[in-house]
């Protein structure tokens, strides 16, 4: 269990602040690790939208990764959630629902929907 | 003529036994000398390892035979024409006392297995044709044809190859069963089975201008230009290319892509899990509308656009001019829905302002 808390563009971890372009929308903690997706909430506009924009952090206040290292390729996620067997999916805005191994930072299934 | 090994015979004389066999010239050896084997015993050929003026025969006799067998929907028409002008001057022929052949043609044209017999399928297409085209019975002759039954056959037959004209795959389907005996009964019943599935025939015609009509219409208040028409196949492929499983258009109807010249207001329903406000799978609004304006419910829209969760939200979704989009009928999807809704997406662009606007009714 980290202790962390977040507000506005500000995550705080074990006293650690990190500051995010973009204000945090949601974050999930899974494995040692607490990921957080940003958004620009100010707007609905896609292309005012922070790119590559899940971020995962140790209990150091560390960024280790963003998504993209584990996708191999931009994109803009409108969701994260854990599933039952605590794998991270994320959303991203084509419709794919990556299912991902944080542990082993691997993609280890997905299927989009419409 | 003596007998002579396969083997000793000329290059081309072995690829005329071949083409007599429809068999390919590197045919392996085993299946060319399994298949001599089994006309020897077809045509009663002694058995033995030679060419003889016997199998000759036999391979000619099978070679025609099966020629009889591809010219033989083309011969139907004839036959039929021919009876007709034969009954005019005999006023009526009892079915029995037809040539095989011309028992065969009516059995095609009454869609029952073509095996020359008075059966009780064919016995009961007669007794359905003179009942659904009022033709009355001879006395002492239930099964004979006149000229007011061999114009109903013809008519059937008419229908009958037309329908299969605009139907090759489901007619060859049925072939298939009727020459391997299957039986008319279970192709009935796989016919009525397939056109409670899919529209047949004119049903299907009608279907796909429905769809068409809805689209030009869908299209109608939109500004657009440089409208191209795709396959519902193309789009298809394109999101299966994205990781959508299951095809989000209906097959065999034409879909669209299209450049908007204005913004367009459309809108988007999601569930908030697997599918969230900002999407690429859009509609207009007046198709979750109902008549007195309310919304559908959750369960309509699954249904009309083939969803696989039930949507709970409705997104305004706000598509700038420029955008490319595509447009088209949602396929149906076993499980998730019957489909038919007119659907747009945004060709993958990145780009639309998404914003919550209200909860959908259960």
């Amino acid at each position: 269990m980290i202790n962390y808390s977040f507000s506005g563009n500000v995550l705080t971890i074990n006293g650690k602040q990190i500051n995010f372009q973009e204000g945090i929308k949601n974050v999930v903690e899974v494995d040692s690790l607490v990921i957080v997706r940003i958004w620009n909430s100010s707007t609905g506009d896609i292309q005012k939208q922070p790119f590559n924009n899940v971020y995962a952090v140790d209990d150091n206040g560390n960024i280790v990764w963003n998504l993209k290292d584990i996708i191999g390729k931009d994109g803009l996620y409108t969701m994260i959630r854990l599933d039952e067997t605590n794998m991270l999916i994320a959303v991203e805005f084509i419709g794919m629902n990556y299912i991902i191994d944080v542990k082993n930072k691997q993609v280890v299934g997905g299927r989009a929907f419409k | 003529m003596g007998e002579i090994s396969y083997w000793e015979l000329s290059s081309s004389q072995q690829a005329l036994i071949l083409k007599g066999l429809r068999m390919p010239e590197d045919v392996a050896p085993e299946l060319l000398l399994n298949r001599l084997d089994a006309l020897r015993l077809k045509y009663n050929v002694e058995e033995d390892n030679y060419i003889d003026n016997y199998l000759i025969r036999a391979i000619i006799e099978e070679d025609l035979e099966r020629q009889a067998v591809e010219t033989w929907k083309l011969r139907i028409p004839l036959y039929l024409e021919n009876l007709k002008s034969r009954i005019q001057s005999n006023s009526y022929i009892d079915f029995i006392n037809l040539s095989i052949e011309e028992r065969k043609a009516i059995q095609y044209a009454l869609n029952v297995r073509q095996n020359g017999d008075l059966d009780e399928y064919t016995m009961n297409r007669l007794d359905a044709i003179k009942l659904s085209y009022n033709i009355p019975d001879i006395g002492g002759h239930l099964y004979a044809i006149n000229g007011a039954a061999i114009d109903a056959i013809i008519s059937e037959y008419e229908l009958r190859a037309a329908w299969e004209s605009d139907n090759e795959t489901l007619a060859a389907i049925i072939e298939f069963l009727v020459n391997n005996n299957i039986g008319e009964l279970f192709y009935s019943a796989v016919v009525l089975w397939a056109s409670s599935i899919i529209p047949i025939g004119a049903a299907y015609d009608a279907k796909v201008l429905q769809d068409i009509s809805k689209i030009e219409s869908g299209l109608s208040d939109i500004s657009f230009t440089g409208k191209i028409e795709k396959t519902a196949e193309d789009l298809n492929a394109f999101w299966k290319s994205k990781g959508y499983t299951n095809p989000p258009y209906k097959a065999d109807i034409p879909a669209y892509q299209i450049k908007l010249t204005n913004n367009y207001n459309f809108v988007r329903v999601y569930d908030g899990v697997h599918t969230q406000e900002a999407g690429q799978f859009i509609m207009k609004l007046e198709d979750i509308t109902n008549a007195d304006g309310s919304l559908m419910t959750a369960q309509q829209i699954k249904d009309k656009y083939a969803l696989e969760f039930l949507p709970k939200y409705v997104a305004d979704a706000d598509i700038p001019a420029n955008t490319i989009i595509n447009c088209g009928i949602a396929g149906r999807i076993d499980g998730w829905g019957s489909g038919g809704g007119l659907q747009f997406d945004l060709n993958s662009a990145y780009t639309g302002n998404f914003t919550f606007r209200c909860n959908l009714p259960n």
